[in-house]
């Protein structure tokens, strides 16, 4: 079975981040973003037949996307979370296309949100995690990706100025969004060396920043992507594995379940890396961006540090990489971290990238990457000409 | 004995041997009676092979070191990114 050009996405709904919390709530996030890709695709809440979302790490429930379905006011024929961490997003997609393609549906509703709220709410019910990892130091995931750059150092000779490139190329994109939390200033290579060491190798502006947010986009059959104002963006790919939960038990540091997913995706689409016009990579640290072109097979493994150095990664590049500055630069509002790279990519083939329009660009890659580069879904969309 | 200050484990039924047999100082490892694998952390199954034959053996505690990392990391901390 194969999912190509079964479906399109054909609006998207996406708040600026925001570092505080105010007063707001995740349930309220999701329906201004769901009310806001409904009425960019050109539909109306009745026209929405199936629902996909996350359970916000702020507002935990059980039987999630009935409660968020009834807050929103949509009757769905297909509703579900997705739970694979920031992988989440863009497995909502292929998973929308695969029950429009089912007959089950006609319109999905993909829509995350979350605040930036001190913790993880979500009951402890990992326990491997609490008995073998935390008391040993593994906690959270600046640990884990401090692991997988130093031993990408160790095996390929990354350089530390190599992995901050991504940031700054990524920044420079940010400029030109004003949707991005932090496009004030541009970023020197030496501005990410000399800020503060988070996890060594890690410094603080390689590392993601959690914010107030989230994003939304509608995946469409054939039949309404051809009422839809926007042009259609084809899912031409889709790809998803995953390998180990803790990087501990992870086969390799530095090759990730990416290798498999992307392949997948190419496979599906009939297509290779060197026809993407641009790629949206799931950006937590600057070493995901290297491992991911790496493993989708953009460059050869362990040359992703020299391959980031000799492109240009910003917008009018040869290399245009998370053109909405990723979300080093973006913010990660919670899972809507992950959705930004889809809604981006999306954004940019309606052609709709302002300032930063990727010229004649109507291919794109997407990864979306969950935990310690464990659940991973690659993405391969197109605009027809 | 004295208290002890480090967060304390909260064994599960599969995992609660593995921590009595530390507390005893002794290095107890779970293996599968069918392919022979050495399994940790504990599982209800081989993860190899699916079999539930496991066994749990008594290990010297002795090993080779194949690869290690270094984390300096503060015990706790609260990043700003302004």
């Amino acid at each position: 079975m194969s999912l190509r050009n079964k479906a399109a996405a054909i609006g998207i709904g996406e708040l600026k981040p925001t570092k505080e919390p105010g007063d707001a709530t995740a349930l309220g996030l999701m329906a201004r973003v769901s009310a806001e890709a409904i009425a960019d695709a050109g539909l109306e809440k009745k026209d929405i037949d199936g629902f996909l979302t996350g359970v916000p790490f702020s507002d935990p429930g059980m039987i999630y996307p009935g409660l968020a379905a009834e807050v929103l006011g949509i009757s769905a024929r297909m509703l579900n979370i997705v739970d694979i961490g920031g992988a989440s997003p863009a497995g909502m997609f292929w998973r929308a296309a695969a029950a429009i393609d089912a007959g089950m549906c006609n319109a999905v509703l993909c829509v995350v949100a979350d605040l930036n709220a001190a913790g993880d709410h979500r009951p402890p019910t990992v326990s491997v995690m609490r008995e073998f990892e935390a008391p040993y130091g593994n906690i959270g995931a600046n640990c884990g990706y401090a692991l997988i750059a130093r031993r990408h150092m160790f095996e390929f000779g990354t350089k530390p100025e190599q992995m901050a490139k991504v940031a700054v190329d990524q920044r420079t994109n940010a400029l030109k969004n004003p949707l991005a939390t932090f496009n004030d200033k541009p970023l020197t290579i030496n501005d990410v060396l000399g800020s503060r060491l988070i996890v060594d190798p890690l410094h603080l502006f390689e590392i993601v920043s959690p914010c107030t947010g989230g994003a939304a986009f509608i995946v469409a059959s054939p039949e309404v992507a051809k009422r839809s104002k926007n042009p259609p963006i084809w899912l031409l790919g889709a790809g998803e594995n995953c390998n180990h939960s803790s990087i501990t038990y992870a086969p390799s540091l530095t090759t990730s379940p990416i290798r498999e997913a992307a392949a997948s995706a190419f496979a599906m689409a009939g297509l290779a890396p060197r026809d993407m016009h641009f790629v949206c990579p799931y950006d937590c640290y600057t070493i995901t961006v290297i491992v991911t072109l790496e493993d989708a097979g953009f460059c050869k493994k362990g040359q992703g540090g020299a391959f980031v150095m000799e492109h240009d990664l910003t917008y009018a590049g040869d290399f245009p990489c998370n053109t909405h500055g990723g979300q080093l630069s973006f913010g990660q509002p919670g899972l809507g971290g992950g959705a930004s790279h889809v809604t981006e990519a999306i954004r940019q083939l309606m052609g709709r990238g302002g300032d930063r329009q990727v010229k004649n660009a109507t291919r794109a890659y997407v990864n979306g990457n969950g935990g310690i580069m464990s659940e991973q879904a690659s993405l391969i969309l197109e605009r027809r000409s | 004995m004295s208290t002890y200050a480090k967060p304390l484990p909260k064994p599960s039924p599969i995992s609660r041997p593995f921590w009595e047999a530390a507390k005893r100082h002794e290095l107890l490892l779970q293996r599968c009676e069918k392919c022979r694998r050495f399994i940790y952390y504990p599982r209800p199954l081989c993860p190899n092979c699916m079999s539930d034959k496991l066994e749990w053996q008594r290990c010297s505690g002795l090993g080779k070191v194949r690869r290690a990392g270094l984390l300096p990391m503060r015990p706790t901390f609260s990043p700003s990114w302004n």
